[in-house]
């Protein structure tokens, strides 16, 4: 039996990218180019979930490929039966997705999403009172609308004007069809084109969560249970033409953009006698997410607030977290496996500067930073941590879970699809995988858990329908 | 002459899927013995201290050679070995210390992918490994 090989993994992207773009004709992109998610992953957010950052996806939209589709999550673990209050957006607050395409660490667009609630019966305990069946339906008592609004430098445009949100899904007894009634809360954008789904959902993320458990048991016995398996999370959904998104409004010129998400809330929280809140002072960000899991294993315990405070455009104040990680460390210490050389210029490219060819990084081919935009001015690109998406590779065929890594650069890092697997490939990246020479044993790293417990919808908004059963009942 | 060599192919044929499944496993009969050098041919020192460890670890491999999992009972086992090497590496010489670490990251790839993404592989690795240090440790002796 032989031994296992050492692969090249630049050989194997470049490969895998020429392949991708010519059988694409994709080869006018421009000069090179032939061309944990984050569960309560800081003290003091996750003591409020619901501005509590889980996970964002970036994806060329699988069925309308002129478009790319962008999907946050907030208020992670929700048990589906947590009445009756269930899982409301909070109000007087900024749910953000933001859009550098140019590369300077700054957002050029900011889509957000501010939500009011209302009630027709504050005189019951309920969240429905009977059947509901649409969602103006009279028996559905608790109800949350949104604006959305696309921020630019050059001023704001009101997308969207009180939008319904889909309820949580309180049980099928209340919700006989619960799909038809969320899916009426999908919202067609007239300016722009596009459209916005807000509502519960299952959680898309899959892993184990017993890697805190001293790296999943000290000798990876605890591993292959989707922790998140059954819970919800709130969802937001946008869809909008790549157009709308890309630098200059090119997106042939200019196919790669980043993308992140932040929740801001009211500075000042003042609690009246009543239990009456007034907040006030303006909005301050306190969450924050592109790549999965950097704030969960990657920035250390005493900095995780304030990573969720920083703009992308302050991140060089955590590259040296990114260049010296911690998880290959501790992997050393518990499994005797050597962590890579130091510093990490294969991490610093792919978490925040995005892979390309002029000065990214090690990898040095093409792929996804905006550098590759050929509107870029590369002396005002700016390091920092961002999901990037090139926008110009089509959606697999054969998609693949380990997108980049496993030869599909339609997929993860190169964005993020909601069936990646973002905990192995993140796994084995950080021990190495991408650079030459690594042990070949480190391509099969994973916590055991390769797909989501539902699978996702085929259509917009794509994320599957919440979970209705007890957890402990799974 | 035809009829031999179609009863060869035959005989062939019927003994693949037998010695397919049997892999390069201890119940193959046609697979050479295992030998392992005595304890006390390892030079003394830290060579002579491992020798328990990296032997048990030679029966282990030649045990565990091609099998698609490994008894939960393994992985502590392995671990035990492992914590013997590193009670006496840093009394080593620099090219067993190397050797060692070796061992070690080899262990520890086993101990790290289990279930599903365990691949015989790794316990070949681990034995190229464990060999090499063996080779070095009874080397001079």
């Amino acid at each position: 039996m032989k031994a296992f090989r050492r692969p090249d993994r630049r050989r194997v992207i470049a490969a895998a990218f020429a392949v991708a773009v010519t059988g694409a004709g994709l080869t006018a992109l421009g000069p090179g180019i032939g061309s944990a998610s984050s569960h309560r992953e800081a003290p003091l957010v996750a003591g409020e979930p619901r501005l509590d950052n889980t996970d964002v996806y970036a994806f060329v939209s699988p069925d309308a490929t002129d478009s790319v589709t962008l999907v946050a999550n907030w208020v992670p673990l929700q048990e589906p039966n947590g009445g009756p209050n269930f899982y409301a957006w909070a109000t007087n607050t900024a749910y953000d997705i933001n859009i550098d395409s140019d590369g300077d660490a700054k957002p050029d667009i900011t889509y957000r999403w501010t939500f009011k609630d209302r009630y027709r019966d504050r005189n019951t305990f309920l969240y429905n009172t009977d059947v509901v069946t649409s969602l103006d339906d009279k028996d559905l008592n608790f109800r949350q609308f949104y604006d959305l609004e696309k921020i630019t430098p050059s001023g704001t445009t009101k997308l969207l004007n009180d939008a319904p949100a889909a309820p949580s899904f309180t049980g099928p007894a209340s919700f006989p069809n619960y799909g038809a009634v969320a899916d009426a809360a999908i919202t067609p954008i007239s300016k722009g084109g596009g459209k916005s789904f807000v509502g519960q959902a299952d959680d898309p993320f899959f892993l184990d969560l017993r890697v805190f458990d001293l790296f999943y048991g000290k000798n990876f016995s605890e591993v292959g249970q989707d922790t998140v398996s059954g819970y919800n999370v709130n969802t937001i959904v946008l869809q909008v033409p790549k157009k709308e998104v890309a630098l200059k409004g090119d997106a042939t010129r200019n196919p790669v953009i980043g993308v992140w998400s932040t929740t801001s809330r009211q500075r000042i929280d003042v609690v009246l006698p009543d239990n009456t809140r007034l907040q006030s002072g303006g909005f301050q960000q306190v969450s924050r997410l592109g790549m999965p899991l950097v704030n969960e294993v990657v920035i250390p315990v005493g900095r995780k607030d304030e990573f969720n405070a920083t703009k992308p455009q302050d991140d060089a104040k955590f590259l040296d977290f990114v260049r010296k990680p911690e998880v290959p460390k501790r992997i050393q210490d518990i499994y005797w496996i050597p962590q890579p050389k130091t510093p990490r210029d294969d991490l610093v490219e792919v978490f925040l500067n995005g892979v390309c060819a002029n000065k990214c990084g090690p990898l040095a081919v093409d792929l996804n930073s905006q550098k590759i935009n050929k509107d870029v001015d590369p002396n005002n690109f700016k390091s920092s941590e961002q999901l990037r998406l090139n926008m110009s590779i089509p959606p697999s065929a054969n998609p693949n879970r380990l997108g980049v890594v496993g030869k599909d650069l339609a997929g993860f890092p190169n964005g993020r699809r909601l069936a990646d697997d973002a905990l192995d490939v993140t796994l084995q990246a950080a021990e190495g995988v991408l650079l030459p020479g690594h042990p070949a044993a480190v391509d099969g790293l994973g916590d055991g858990v390769d797909a989501n417990n539902v699978p996702f919808r085929q259509m917009f908004p794509y994320v599957a329908l919440p979970n209705t059963k007890a957890v402990n009942q799974s | 002459m035809k009829a031999r060599a179609f009863a060869v192919s035959l005989t062939i044929a019927a003994l693949a899927p037998a010695s397919l499944l049997a892999g390069c496993g201890a119940d193959n009969p046609a697979r050479p013995k295992l030998t392992l050098p005595a304890a006390d041919s390892f030079r003394a020192g830290a060579c002579r201290d491992a020798a328990d460890p990296i032997l048990a670890l030679g029966r282990l491999t030649y045990d565990r050679a091609g099998r698609k999992t490994l008894p939960a009972g393994d992985y502590p086992f392995l671990v035990e070995q492992g914590e013997k090497l590193l009670a006496v590496r840093d009394r080593a010489d620099a090219t067993v210390q190397e050797r060692m670490n070796d061992v070690l990251a080899a262990i520890g790839f086993v101990r790290i992918r289990t279930g599903k993404t365990y691949d015989p592989r790794l316990m070949t690795d681990l034995e190229t490994a464990r060999a090499a240090l063996q080779t070095e440790c009874v080397r001079q002796a």
